[in-house]
């Protein structure tokens, strides 16, 4: 793992060895237009400084709501994760000597989405936890030793009791009282009484400052390092979405636009490919330029197309189709949940079905009651009955 | 041979029934400090000593009445988990409060009503069991009886009443009956025969205020 401010610090000092690249900064871009000319006009950017660049191709690296990639007109599918992913960096202590060094990444896949640990330095790692946006929100405004032992909670304990302290500092915050460290400290110890977890084991998030010193236990290596801490300022959080452009490549109306990283695809953090796919959307878009000045081409002509998305093109296909599809089921799944059942109770969903069991043994009891008082007179009906008949057969035969 | 079969298919039930617990501030007292019900930790003389209407008075004095006592509670042998045999411990250890909110005594009709309104709050398969074999010693009569007036009664008010091992009964002694059983949302079963009746254990009640004041 490579911090960020260390990729932008080396590519800057990259940059600055070309006079040719010049760099704008503190300057926004106010619109995107279509110069009017015949033949085609270029892409015009209006800045916020007054100045209009005019671009014989327009690279959109500006994110997941692409300002270039409106200007194109290019659709994107995709769909909210209803999930947000809380970034920080920790500091722990270094590995002991029996355990080797901090190069190991742990993920845990917890029912409401992964808690990752990603090594940075002997002494500190990077968290990236996906999870619901209320327990998001809650772990970045608690107290940031409670989110230390939260954190080490989430790799250790099982999933009844991580609910548990997750329910407690959501009640925490809403009854506007957020959670002291010492009463979740409480609480924890709570859980691992509860779950029979021994103090001294590495299972333990309440353990003593770990010292070097010493053979660790056979299961050391089954969990990260403890985090005491959390840096500060580090803490934050975004949203998670799928989505997909149409197309990377402007046409039409947005021709001579490109789009590159998340303006073209955004992905959930598992496996960390968002920033390495937009790294690797830039290899290939080099490669192309190269290949279309090496050869005295006009760089954003149609034969970008080619170049640029030689495979893409079965496969975004493919992927709208599948997209539609599952657009579709989502509107017939609630179509089937609106129609079963809309009626309120003021009652909770499961009581309708006892209410209706206590009605219907009532009904069958008295039911049956009835029952045997309408036998019993029906008996009386039918004896009188044939008993008149005999009598006049009787009498008759008489 | 039932606390043994209660132990075996209580399985399932149990999580959702902690579950609850830790969802009630109640419930999770009772999961941190594991209070335990029987002569040893409750003092049972000085229930007696409190005022008439109270859960402690109401709950010595069901106790006299039907003769029993809550020692005879088998432990939980057969489930792993501590905290899960805990949960169902403690519920063992308050069957004699469900039936004493409701004012039912120990009888067969009485103990399966019970039983059926156990299974509509708590949800436990031996309950099930209990409530759906058990009328097949009574009588016809009886079980007509049962089936027409406790089991309407025991299903309606087990289901809407808030789930009862989430009670702290221990904190709750000197607590007023009908207050506690409007904040549970219970209401007494149907009227039934007791052995002895109300105005013989009242007799016996006030013989034993009298040793206990004597022993002070």
């Amino acid at each position: 793992m490579t911090e960020n401010l260390n990729l932008q610090r080396g590519l800057l000092r990259h940059i600055s060895q070309f006079t040719e690249v010049e760099l704008l900064d503190k300057i926004k871009v106010q619109s995107i237009a279509t110069e009017d000319r015949e033949g085609g006009g270029w892409p015009l950017v209006h800045l916020s400084d007054g100045r209009t660049l005019r671009a014989r191709l327009l690279v959109g690296a500006d994110g997941f709501n692409s300002p270039v990639r409106s200007y194109a007109r290019i659709q994107s599918y995709g769909w909210a994760y209803d999930r947000h992913a809380i970034v920080a960096t920790m500091n722990h202590p270094p590995r002991g000597p029996f355990q080797g060094s901090n190069t190991v990444a742990y993920q845990r896949f917890l029912p409401t989405g992964p808690i990752a640990f990603l090594p940075l330095s002997e002494t500190s790692s990077s968290l990236v936890w996906s999870t619901k946006p209320q327990l998001a929100s809650a772990l970045k405004t608690v107290d940031p030793q409670v989110l230390a032992d939260m954190i080490n909670a989430a790799f250790r304990l099982p999933d009844v009791s991580l609910c548990y302290l997750q329910d407690r500092i959501l009640d925490a915050e809403q009854s506007g009282s957020p959670l002291k460290p010492s009463q979740f400290r409480d609480e924890l110890a709570f859980r691992e009484r509860s779950d029979t977890i021994d103090v001294r084991s590495a299972y333990s998030s309440l353990a003593p400052e770990q010292s070097s010193a010493g053979i660790p236990s056979e299961d050391a290596d089954a969990v990260p390092p403890i985090v005491t801490s959390i840096q500060a300022g580090t803490i934050a959080s975004f949203p998670l979405r799928f989505s997909h452009a149409e197309s990377y490549i402007g046409e039409g109306q947005g021709v001579r636009t490109v789009l590159v990283g998340d303006a073209a695809h955004t992905v959930h953090p598992l496996a960390g490919q968002g920033l390495n796919g937009g790294l690797a959307d830039v290899e290939a878009l080099v490669r192309c330029i190269e290949h279309a000045l090496l050869r005295g081409g006009d760089v954003a002509c149609d034969k970008l197309h080619k170049l640029y998305s030689s495979t893409s093109q079965p496969v975004v296909w493919a992927r709208s189709v599948g997209l539609e599809v599952l657009n579709e089921l989502d509107t017939i799944k609630a179509a089937l949940m609106m129609s079963a059942g809309s009626e309120r109770h003021r009652r909770r969903p499961g009581e309708v079905g006892w209410e209706l069991a206590a009605k219907s043994i009532e009904n069958f009891a008295t039911g049956l009651d009835n029952a045997r008082a309408l036998g019993g007179s029906l008996a009386n009906v039918v004896g009188d009955g044939v008993r008149s008949l005999w009598e006049r057969g009787g009498s008759g035969r008489a | 041979m039932v606390a043994a079969v209660g132990d075996l298919t209580s399985g399932p039930v149990l999580p959702t029934l902690r579950d609850r617990m830790l969802a009630s501030p109640e419930g999770r007292r009772i999961l941190k400090e594991r209070p335990r019900i029987n002569t040893k930790t409750v003092d049972m003389q000085k229930l007696a000593l409190l005022p008439e209407g109270t859960v402690g008075h109401a709950y010595v004095k069901w106790l006299e009445r039907c003769g029993v006592t809550p020692d005879t509670r088998e432990p939980v042998h057969y489930i792993e988990d501590p905290e899960l045999a805990y949960v169902l411990q403690r519920y063992r250890e308050c069957h004699d409060f469900y039936h004493c909110i409701v004012n039912l005594p120990v009888d067969v009709t009485s103990e399966l009503a019970v039983k059926f309104f156990e299974f509509a709050n708590l949800g436990l398969p031996m309950a099930g069991f209990a409530a759906a074999f058990g009328h097949l010693r009574l009588s016809s009569s009886k079980r007509e009886r049962l089936f027409k007036e406790y089991v309407p009664w025991a299903i309606k008010c087990g289901s809407t009443s808030q789930s009862l091992i989430t009670v702290y009964w221990e904190e709750r002694w000197s607590q007023n009956m009908d207050e506690l059983k409007k904040e549970l949302g219970l209401w007494d079963a149907p009227e039934t025969k007791w052995r002895n009746p109300s105005n013989e254990a009242k007799a016996a009640a006030a013989r034993k205020q009298k040793e206990t004041e004597f022993q002070l």
